[in-house]
């Protein structure tokens, strides 16, 4: 009892190591005052002789050690390749890469980042991983939690719970949605229910961000991720209690970019594959005294949008020609409320286009591919019973409360319109929008500019800010609309006043300046896109390409 | 519960528990009577404007109540789906510019027959997680990482 409550204080009440042993010690003298009053046996001197004074032997004493592995991470975010260690036999230690030998591409740049960092442990000089990334062992934890008393037969009864509510037709839980009946194993036939002398088990997974820090830290903040899996064959009731689920890792700061996820979502696919395919043999279990084979599958993950997004590694929301994962519908369709009209995508189209990319030998290659079909390769492509589309679920929670009522309240209602409300610009402001267009500027320079200044210079020069509807342009749009302006309304003076190298080009016609113009202003494909479209001239053309 | 001093500076950032109560009950009834049954002003386009505002929250409301019942069906989808559609048609119509959330709304209900009724997967018990690793104290030392996932594994076993 006493031990346990040192744990209690140790992990829920957030205790130093110090104040828990000091709690050990004044509980052991407690107890030699209790056996001095009352003779003690033989075996309460054994007891005392025995009773822990660190905290860190009652952890070994209760098991709650958990089986992890300690990878070491790349430190450029996109690359975050990850290396397991092996075992030094010699200098008896944990050894990782000192060096990430990862390719982009076959045949190209190696990435060559150092791996680890020097430190000292027991008095020896050791190698340690600048960015450890700690996994926790899917099949230690899995065997560990099917023996704790009770688990089996929760799995075993609520399995047959479900089959008897299954005749009323309505779905009261994820055990009695469509998902259980559609996974297929390895040769072809249901997945669930399992046969005879196996164990099969399905779970969700979850990939969410979060920042340790809780935003109080001044300064930077830091987002780390978290990957949790839970057991959906167990009831609800025990499902989702802390002890049940599955914490595989915390991705380490910096976060991830684009592909680089699926480094750390191929440790979970590794240990779901090695699950599904050959199972694992555990020699006894609670039902089981003989031992039994479980295969495990994963039939949903569930997060965010945002988080969605980046675990299929699929094209941003706001990406102008893909922003649904879920239909071809482009950025300016998703106004569009007949769902019946929306082209579905549809798990293979995805699987093939993330394959290619996979394939492809170079970034442009990667680019083209990416463009046409707002996928990359992710990690949970590999999963032979993956639906690509369909398994990744649009959270209701972020989605419906979050999103819509959210929104309704504060923008359509206006409740709390008070602290948005902005006051509008001052002359001054819109002056220095003046000057800055004056300086011949790039996107990123005007992206900069306050909103509202903006907003009422494009009145002041004929360019609209707000549809027909009365909802305002997004500044993306008007900074284009200012850029493409622009360029029709310099002169060849003007021009060659601020570019002598112009000069050289004195036959040009204006167009053909102010093409070169652009493209020193390093303006994006989209406008240049545009200004050509308008333009009739080919030797724009030809100096673009 | 949501706040008392909703609106106010004061009131804050509201969790998505609080969204829920509000669009389930405290919304619904309060806009019906600051609306409906209080005294009506003579202005007909303020009134008019009223009522849109009303029918539009009542019809998030029971798309809410629909698509977040205890148990689904074929029959939940489609008036989920119907009252979906009108609230968004009215926010089209009121001149606000649709999100991408509102066109992920419509995708929603697909996942109904697939996984069941949202309770079984939405992210509420995942936040709980994320809750208690925040809790847990890093010393602002990111690099203990070991440290963290092993009292991480720790907290959770231990609650």
């Amino acid at each position: 009892m006493p031990l346990y409550m040192v744990l209690v204080l140790q992990y829920l009440g957030h205790c130093a190591r110090d104040t828990c042993n000091f709690v050990l010690q004044m509980t052991k003298l407690w107890v030699e005052g209790f056996f001095e009053t009352f003779t003690p046996s033989s075996s309460d001197k054994r007891l005392l002789r025995r009773f822990p004074v660190d905290v860190r032997t009652v952890n070994s004493l209760f098991e709650v050690e958990p089986t992890t592995i300690t990878y070491a991470t790349c430190l450029r975010p996109e690359c975050s390749a990850i290396y397991a260690p092996s075992y030094d036999h010699r200098r008896k230690q944990m050894v990782w890469p000192q060096e990430c030998g990862s390719q982009k591409f076959k045949g190209g740049k190696i990435c060559k980042t150092i791996l680890t960092k020097s430190a000292v442990a027991n008095g020896v000089s050791v190698q340690v991983p600048i960015r450890p990334f700690v996994a926790q062992d899917f099949v230690a934890w899995q065997g560990a939690q099917l023996c704790r008393p009770g688990i089996i037969d929760a799995v075993k009864s609520y399995q047959a719970f479900c089959k008897e509510r299954a005749k009323s037709g309505e779905l009261y839980d994820i055990a009695d949605g469509s998902v259980f009946r559609e996974i297929r194993d390895a040769h072809g036939h249901a997945f669930l229910p399992a046969p005879d002398g196996e164990l099969r088990l399905l779970y969700a997974a979850s990939v969410d961000d979060f920042n340790p820090r809780m935003n109080k830290a001044a300064g930077k903040s830091v987002s780390t991720g978290s990957i949790v899996l839970v057991n959906l064959m167990l009831p609800p009731s025990l499902r989702y209690k802390a002890e049940n689920m599955f914490l595989l890792g915390i991705i380490p700061h910096p976060q991830p970019r684009l592909e680089a996820i699926n480094c750390f979502l191929d440790v979970l696919v590794d240990s779901l594959l090695r699950s599904y395919h050959c199972g694992t043999k555990y020699s006894q279990l609670p039902s089981y005294p003989k031992g039994v084979r479980v295969r495990s599958a994963l039939a949903t993950v569930i997060t965010d949008l945002p988080g969605s997004k980046k675990v299929r590694c699929n094209a941003a929301i706001s990406h102008r020609l893909h922003p649904c994962s879920y239909c071809k519908q482009p950025y300016d369709g998703l106004i569009d409320l007949d769902y019946t009209g929306w082209q579905s995508r549809t798990t293979d189209e995805q699987r093939e286009a993330g394959r290619q990319w996979q394939n492809a030998q170079d970034n442009t290659a990667r680019s083209i591919i990416f463009e046409s079909t707002g996928v990359r390769c992710s990690a949970l492509h590999r999963l032979p019973y993956w639906d690509a589309v369909r398994y990744v679920v649009v959270d209701p929670m972020h989605n419906l409360f979050l999103g819509l009522v959210q929104h309704h309240v504060r923008i359509i209602l206006g409740v709390n319109q008070a602290t948005v409300r902005r006051r509008p610009p001052t002359t001054a402001q819109v002056e220095h929008v003046q000057t800055v267009l004056a300086s011949n500027p790039s996107q990123t320079r005007l992206q900069k500019v306050p909103i509202d200044a903006l907003r009422v210079y494009c009145e002041r020069i004929g360019i609209r800010s707000a549809t027909d509807q009365g909802t305002w342009v997004g500044k993306k749009e008007l900074v284009r609309s200012l850029l493409v302006s622009i360029c029709y309304s310099l002169t060849l003076p003007a021009v060659t006043k601020n570019f002598s190298f112009l000069k050289s080009h004195s036959s040009a016609t204006e167009r053909q300046v102010v093409c070169h113009l652009m493209l020193r202003t390093f303006l994006t494909d989209m406008v240049i896109t545009e200004f050509l479209k308008r333009s009739s001239l080919p030797i724009c053309q030809h100096h673009w390409q | 519960m949501p706040p008392a001093q909703l609106g106010e500076k004061g009131a804050g950032k509201l969790k998505a528990d609080q969204w829920r109560s509000l669009i389930e009950f405290d919304l619904p009834i309060s806009m019906l009577r600051l609306y409906f049954f209080d005294a009506q002003s003579g202005d007909e386009a303020h009134n008019r404007r009223r009522k849109t505002m009303l029918q539009s929250t009542f019809n998030l409301a029971m798309a809410v109540r629909w698509g977040t019942s205890h148990r689904t069906s074929d029959g939940h989808v489609s008036k989920y789906m119907h009252y979906m559609k009108l609230y968004l048609t009215s926010v089209k119509d009121m001149g606000f510019e649709l999100k991408p959330n509102h066109h992920h709304a419509l995708h929603l209900p697909d996942f109904l027959p697939r996984y069941g009724p949202v309770h079984g997967w939405w992210m509420y018990p995942f936040e709980r997680v994320i809750g208690i690793l925040q809790k847990m104290n890093t010393n602002n030392r990111l690099g203990m990482h070991v440290a963290f996932i092993r009292q991480a594994t720790y907290v959770l076993i231990v609650q």
